[in-house]
């Protein structure tokens, strides 16, 4: 009916209340707004070599 | 225009001018997480939660700073039994937004009931060890691991759609379908559940083609409900025992009644057999007391018999007694012993000889006591003088013989005196009288006559 050994890696750890502290303090908290940031900045950056 | 990224004012073009941001990009951006954000909350309120928490992580995905997206999604982590998620994100949100957030409410009433919180992390942790468990192929263990889990926290629906996956490959339908019936109760339109469900279903099913559609449904559930609970091995239990009542009811009770009426004439039998024999006295009581009756009164007749076997001894004993004072010399001593003897018990001879006795040994013993009598009458011990005195008497007389005449007249007048003063008239009178009627010529009759006198005055 199943392959329980296939469908058990689907299955992932769930975050434990001990582990919150290094999970939050590790977590790189970037979204997509930080990313476009980071691009345009990137970008600006280049073009002002270029302007030289 | 404002930039999101700086919060910069501006007036044309498209680019930040103060941090380079593309602004049109950045609305787009914020623009997709509002779009996830009310995604999010339509599952939510349909408490489709798994489907709410995939929206809310691309909200903040696109928007990290969305502070009620991230609360909304701690709740949704919360429900479906994940409380360190739901921890993560609150924590988070309180950072980004220190005031007026409901976030830091949410995790003071976690805390409050940190009971409730330790048994949920528990069961977090035992599913985590439980993985472990199965991947090192120790399936037992492992499911007594998920099992405790979903005792701590039954609102657990990774917990119940791994154990619903491990029964479906052992093939046990009816717990595999308990538990993904479990997990829709809580997450409605969890996608790991309804396929689990969709395989215990038949193909091209009503059901099957509902549930997939729709998310899961309670009515279709309800409606097979009653085919579930009533098994086919419960309904023979029920027909078993109630054929076991009926065989009961109809063998076993009558032959039982009809053993209890047996047993109930019989007692009254015994009863009315012992009555009778109690009233005629041919009872086994009445023949035992009759028997101990009879018994009882030989014991007393032989111990009657021994009594008088035992008093006639004594008297013998005495008689010897005073017959060894009476040679000895010793008259008072043996006048003693006589004066007790009841002549009756002795022999025609021995009366004799006890009659011969008392007339050596009597006057001598009379004589003391008088003396000492009158002494102690003189000497106004009057208690003792009486004493002394009727022993005298007793002496000095025989029956109606007396024995002593000497002083018989003057005992007499003394006795008469000592009752007198103690205040027995009737008995003073009688001693008198016999001085007057017995010693007419007597030194003492006139003295006598006068206490007669004076006694008959008063």
């Amino acid at each position: 009916m199943i392959n329980f050994k296939e469908e058990i890696k689907k299955y992932g750890k769930i975050l434990e209340v001990d582990e919150l502290e290094d999970t939050i303090h590790a977590s790189d908290m970037k979204d997509i707004m930080d990313m476009l940031a980071y691009l345009c900045k990137t970008k600006q950056t280049e073009h002002r070599r270029s302007d030289r | 225009m404002v930039c999101q990224n700086c919060g910069g004012e501006f007036r044309d073009g498209a680019i930040c001018p103060f941090c380079g941001s593309d602004v049109k990009l950045m609305q787009m951006a914020r623009s997709a997480s509002l779009r996830q954000y009310n995604l999010g909350v339509s599952a939510a309120r349909e408490g489709d939660y798994s489907a709410a928490i995939e929206a809310l992580n691309r909200c903040i995905a696109f928007d990290k700073r969305n502070v009620v997206a991230r609360n909304l999604l701690g709740i949704a982590y919360y429900l479906v039994g994940m409380p360190g998620n739901a921890l993560e994100q609150w924590i988070i949100s309180s950072s980004l937004q220190t005031e007026n957030n409901p976030a830091a409410g949410y995790i003071s009433s976690l805390q409050k009931n940190a009971r409730t919180l330790e048994k949920q992390d528990d069961a977090v942790v035992m599913y985590n060890h439980a993985l472990d468990l199965f991947a090192n192929g120790s399936e037992d263990l492992a499911v007594i691991q998920l099992k405790k889990a979903l005792d701590y926290s039954p609102n657990f629906v990774m917990g119940h759609n791994l154990l619903a996956a491990y029964y479906l490959s052992k093939k046990e339908r009816y717990k595999a379908r308990q538990e993904i019936h479990k997990a829709l109760r809580v997450d409605k339109g969890n996608q790991m559940a309804l396929e689990y469900l969709a395989m215990l279903t038949p193909k091209g099913s009503e059901k099957s083609r509902r549930g997939s559609k729709t998310g899961y449904d309670e009515t279709a559930r309800s409606r097979t409900s009653l085919s579930r609970i009533i098994r086919p091995e419960l309904l023979t239990f029920f027909l078993g025992a109630a054929a076991a009542a009926v065989l009961v009811f109809f063998l076993v009770l009558p032959s039982m009644q009809e053993t209890a009426e047996n047993e109930i004439t019989q007692l009254q039998k015994q009863v009315a057999d012992l009555t009778e024999e109690n009233e005629n006295g041919t009872s086994r009581f009445a023949l035992q007391y009759q028997q101990l009756e009879q018994e009882n009164d030989t014991l007393r007749q032989e111990n009657e018999k021994y009594r008088q076997q035992e008093q006639n001894r004594q008297q013998e004993n005495s008689f010897q007694l005073a017959q060894a004072y009476a040679v000895g010399g010793q008259s008072v001593e043996a006048a003693e012993l006589l004066i007790q003897l009841d002549t009756s018990l002795f022999t025609q001879e021995e009366q004799t000889a006890i009659a011969d006795l008392k007339s050596q040994t009597y006057p001598a013993a009379a004589q003391q006591y008088y003396q000492t009598g009158s002494e102690q009458f003189f000497a106004g011990d009057v208690d003792e003088a009486q004493t002394n005195l009727e022993q005298a008497l007793a002496f000095a007389t025989e029956g109606d013989t007396i024995l002593q005449t000497e002083y018989m007249d003057e005992l007499l007048y003394d006795l008469g005196q000592i009752m007198e003063q103690k205040g027995d008239y009737a008995q003073a009178r009688e001693y008198y009288g016999r001085v007057l009627n017995e010693f007419a010529g007597s030194n003492m009759f006139s003295a006598c006559q006068e206490r007669m006198d004076a006694i008959m005055s008063m």
